[in-house]
């Protein structure tokens, strides 16, 4: 009788325990390390009470950042290159940054067997946090350094058809050792050298943005040999008078030679030719306005223009003047992109995660993130880019033994146009292996393009490794 | 030193509590009364263990000696009132008495922990508490007329609760205690009693139709009255343990079935009606993408969970008070963060234990009043416990309930002492008839 509907009801219960207990085990097991590295966590920093913080590797084994123990049992952080990887690897103070911040749980955990992880509790010693090992590359992130130097701007390197970042830098920089005695100076330098300009900073593209105005004319049928302009170096529009870089005239130029000597009078024309409202949804496709893969703290790029806006502002905004921003970052992935036969992939800054014994835990695949071309469009693009190099502003990037440059250049004129930030993107090849690079440097005088001396200056290096 | 002593206990309340809940199953399938002897024996000396491995890693932390002090009286606590239910009642069931006692011994270390003042106050509680129950088997024991005043139970309760909805303090946004001056009460965890006993009283009476009919009138106006306070949590224990007691009584599972099914339409009902219900399910469906707001608390116990892992971080390691209402709703996360997921889980099996405690002790029972009642009241705990950890570890919406003897507050830990001398009442009156009928 009752008792046997009793037993039914205590199976029942018997079975919610149960469930419980198998759910609660398995989120034990199954939580992610995304889910713990949340800002949210902040019991990852009472993890430093019983782990010491593992060290960050570059890709060939060099220690980028790790913590020392000094015989009174303090710890302390430290950077062996000083400033030169201190936006890309970041600090672990200060609200962190960087792969610091990024990986900050994985480099407080110790992902050894719990039998090893009981003895040191039983000793009563701390726990080895992970090591991790990065993409990056301790020359070229030096050679990059050095160009900059006279340059406030970015350099960003990637491999194009895995995106493991070989190089981020951005100049200014600041000291991570001594970054706890300088923290007030830093933090108020006007230069903002805690700002990551490889991802952060919004530069106005000037003629480097020629390349999508180009890609859209391509896209909507144009051909180079149909093409022919008259430049006579500069240009009327409602009034006002548009000049090539430095007044020059280039007479008469096809498609790709407007594209190589970046012929502003000829993409005004070209632009003025293109179908209304096409130009934001290449701009929307090529990620400007939305959310990119970086992981690290960006901003987004950004590309309006109104089908109404006047014809000065349309014309400004064809050859890259406008009210278009981008950030270095974000050129360096589309020009991977293109080098990639259209595939963009997430950028990679970490190659893999070892334990304190060296056991490899986590190793990190290439993913691509969206195909933003078909082959088709980066097969029609690349010759255009190639012609910049080989016969047009950056012949200068055309005399290595073993490196094959694309690209395009780029003098975006900001404030009253007295100054000026010196871009060059593209992508090389070595050895069947294409990178992309992107690199700007900022407040140039005008009638100088650093960025083709700092890109030169790093594929130097480059090119005999 | 200290380091390597803290690390020491740490595993050794793994081991501690493991053995006690190996022990508590073994003890159910004993059968002499030697070997029964011999696991009691062993649960009150590992509980004994427990509480000063672990006040010694608290005082180890804290240095005060105000904390040597309370946990002094705590094991004195605990000492008395094992000894004084065996020489007041000889036939007192043993499981019961020891597992209460291991409950409410990781809830006084892990409040302890948490906040000094509320242990102490947790502690007088309970001393009360327990004082009373003292008395409560005797009562049980010797008035079976108790059974016959089942309307006033079902009104006198569901009064108390229209009564805490017209002028209830909010507490959480939930209606739910009354302030009597000196002290806040919540009728909601005394009243969980008053309703199985008229439950099972009604039932009792007669089993017919018509009076399903009235119980499940009375029985729902509880329900509605407590959703109406948003204390949703007991709505449910009180729903649900109406359900199964009809079930037990009646043997028939239509009730069950059409119960439990339109209890699913009155929650769709609810959801759609009341916003509580829906912040609660979208903290529990998503709350990483509202983890600033409504999945606040549920997120901060799921950081407690993972990152204690199976060994957990060690007791002061972690910080279980970056979880809103952790000593109350959310009392298994900041175990399971500082003990560890291995913990944890002997844990939820010593609630299993108890509960199979309690199902037996009904078994046993030959009075179909005691029966349902002691059922009735293994319901509203087995299922307290799975709305808590359920909510805890995201596995169901949060509904903001207690985990019964470890969650500090005054009105829970008191109400669920009661239940437990019921329940030794009804078992001790139960041996005692057996033996006079020769069994």
């Amino acid at each position: 009788m009752e008792n046997k509907s009793i037993m039914r009801a205590t199976y029942i219960f018997v079975g919610l325990f149960f469930i419980m207990a198998v759910y609660f085990s398995y989120y034990i097991e199954a939580k992610s390390d995304e889910q713990m590295n949340n800002s949210y966590n902040k019991l990852t920093n009472k993890l430093s009470e019983t782990t010491v913080r593992g060290k960050i590797y570059s890709a060939d084994g060099k220690i980028l950042a790790e913590t020392v123990t000094d015989d009174a049992g303090n710890e302390q952080r430290s950077y062996p290159y000083n400033d030169l990887f201190c936006h890309i690897v970041g600090i672990e103070s200060y609200g962190k940054s960087g792969l610091e911040s990024l990986y900050n749980y994985k480099l407080l955990t110790a992902d050894t067997s719990w039998v090893s992880k009981v003895f040191t509790d039983l000793k009563g010693e701390k726990y080895e946090g992970n090591n991790i090992i990065t993409t990056l590359n301790v020359d070229l992130q030096q050679a990059a350094y050095n160009s900059m130097s006279d340059y406030k701007g970015a350099v960003v390197i990637m491999e194009a058809d895995t995106g493991k970042v070989l190089t981020m830098m951005s100049n200014p920089s600041y000291n991570p050792n001594t970054i706890n005695e300088q923290w007030d100076t830093i933090s108020n330098d006007e230069n903002s050298p805690l700002v990551n300009r490889a991802t952060m900073g919004l530069y106005t593209p000037g003629s480097i943005f020629k390349l999508f105005t180009l890609e859209e004319y391509l896209e909507e049928g144009g051909q180079s040999s149909d093409y022919i302009f008259n430049c006579t170096g500069s240009v009327q529009v409602s009034g006002k008078n548009i000049s090539c870089a430095n007044g020059r005239s280039h007479g008469t130029v096809d498609l790709m030679g407007s594209f190589a000597n970046s012929c502003n009078g000829s993409f005004i024309n070209i632009g003025n030719s293109l179908k209304s409202g096409s130009l934001s949804k290449l701009c929307d496709r090529m990620l400007f306005n939305s959310e990119l893969p970086i992981k690290l703290t960006y901003n987004k790029s950004r590309f309006s223009l109104a089908d109404d806006a006047d014809d000065f502002l349309k014309a400004q905004t064809y050859f890259g003047q406008g009210e278009t921003l981008c950030t270095p970052m974000h050129m360096a992935l589309i020009c991977s992109a293109i080098a990639n036969e259209g595939g963009m992939l997430e950028p990679m800054y970490v190659e893999k995660i070892e334990n304190a014994y060296g056991t490899t835990i986590e190793t990190f695949e290439p993913k691509e993130y969206k195909a933003i071309f078909t082959k088709v469009q980066t097969d029609a693009l690349k010759p255009y880019m190639r012609s910049v190099v080989e016969n047009g502003t950056a012949i200068r990037l055309n005399d290595f033994a073993n490196t094959t440059v694309y690209g395009k250049t780029g003098t975006a004129q900001i404030d009253d146009g007295s100054k000026a930030n010196s871009w060059f993107i593209g992508f090389f090849e070595k050895d069947g292996k294409s990178y992309s690079i992107a690199v700007v440097c900022e407040d140039v005088p005008n009638n100088v393009s650093p960025s083709i001396t700092v890109t030169k200056e790093i594929l130097k290096i480059f090119d005999q490794m | 030193m200290a380091n390597i002593i803290m690390a020491i206990i740490k595993y050794l309340s793994i081991f501690l509590i493991g053995g006690y809940t190996v022990v508590s199953f073994r003890a159910l399938k004993r059968t002499t009364k030697e070997q029964k002897k011999r696991c009691y024996f062993t649960q009150n000396l590992l509980m004994y263990l427990f509480m000063i491995l672990s006040f010694t890693t608290i005082y180890i932390k804290t240095m005060a000696d105000k904390v040597i002090i309370l946990g002094g009286f705590m094991i004195i606590y605990f000492i008395i009132t094992i000894n004084l239910y065996r020489v007041i009642y000889p036939k007192v069931n043993r499981m019961l008495l020891n597992n209460m006692c291991f409950l409410i011994n990781i809830g006084f270390v892990m409040l302890t922990r948490i906040s000094y003042t509320r242990a102490v106050k947790q502690f007088i509680f309970c001393v009360v508490a327990t004082a009373i129950s003292l008395v409560l088997p005797w009562v049980f024991g010797k008035t079976k007329a108790l059974r016959k005043f089942y309307y006033l139970y079902g009104l006198l309760g569901l009064a108390m609760l229209i009564l805490v909805y017209i002028i209830g303090e909010t507490t959480y946004g939930a209606m739910i205690s009354l302030d009597l001056g000196f002290i806040t009460l919540q009728p909601s965890e005394f009243v969980k009693i008053s309703f199985v006993l008229f439950i099972s009283g009604i039932l009792h009476k007669n089993k017919n139709f018509g009076t399903i009919v009235i119980s499940a009138v009375l029985g729902g106006a509880h329900v509605i009255v407590l959703v109406l306070s948003r204390d949703l949590g007991s709505a449910l224990i009180y729903f649900v343990a109406y359900i199964f007691i009809i079930y037990a009584a009646t043997g028939k599972v239509v009730y069950l079935i059409a119960g439990l099914s339109s209890g699913a339409v009155a929650a769709v009902i609810a959801y759609n009606l009341f916003s509580h219900v829906q912040v609660r399910v979208a903290a529990w469906m998503d709350p990483w993408s509202i983890i600033d707001d409504k999945g606040y608390q549920i997120t901060q116990s799921l950081f407690g969970i993972g990152m204690g892992g199976w060994f957990g971080m060690g007791l002061y390691k972690g910080e279980p008070t970056y979880i809103p209402v952790v000593d109350q709703d959310f009392i298994f996360s900041a175990i399971s963060e500082e003990f560890g997921g291995f913990f944890a889980i002997f844990l939820i099996m010593i609630y299993l234990n108890l509960f199979i405690v309690f199902i037996r002790v009904a078994f046993r029972c030959t009075d179909q009043f005691y029966k349902t009642t002691v059922f009735g009241l293994a319901v509203v705990l087995g299922f307290q416990v799975f709305l808590t950890i359920g909510g805890a570890i995201k596995l169901i919406p949060s509904t903001g309930v207690t985990l019964p003897l470890i969650s500090y507050g005054g009105s829970s830990i008191v109400a669920t002492i009661l239940i437990f001398a019921i329940v030794q009442g009804i078992y001790i009156n139960q041996v005692r008839e057996d033996v006079q009928n020769g069994k």
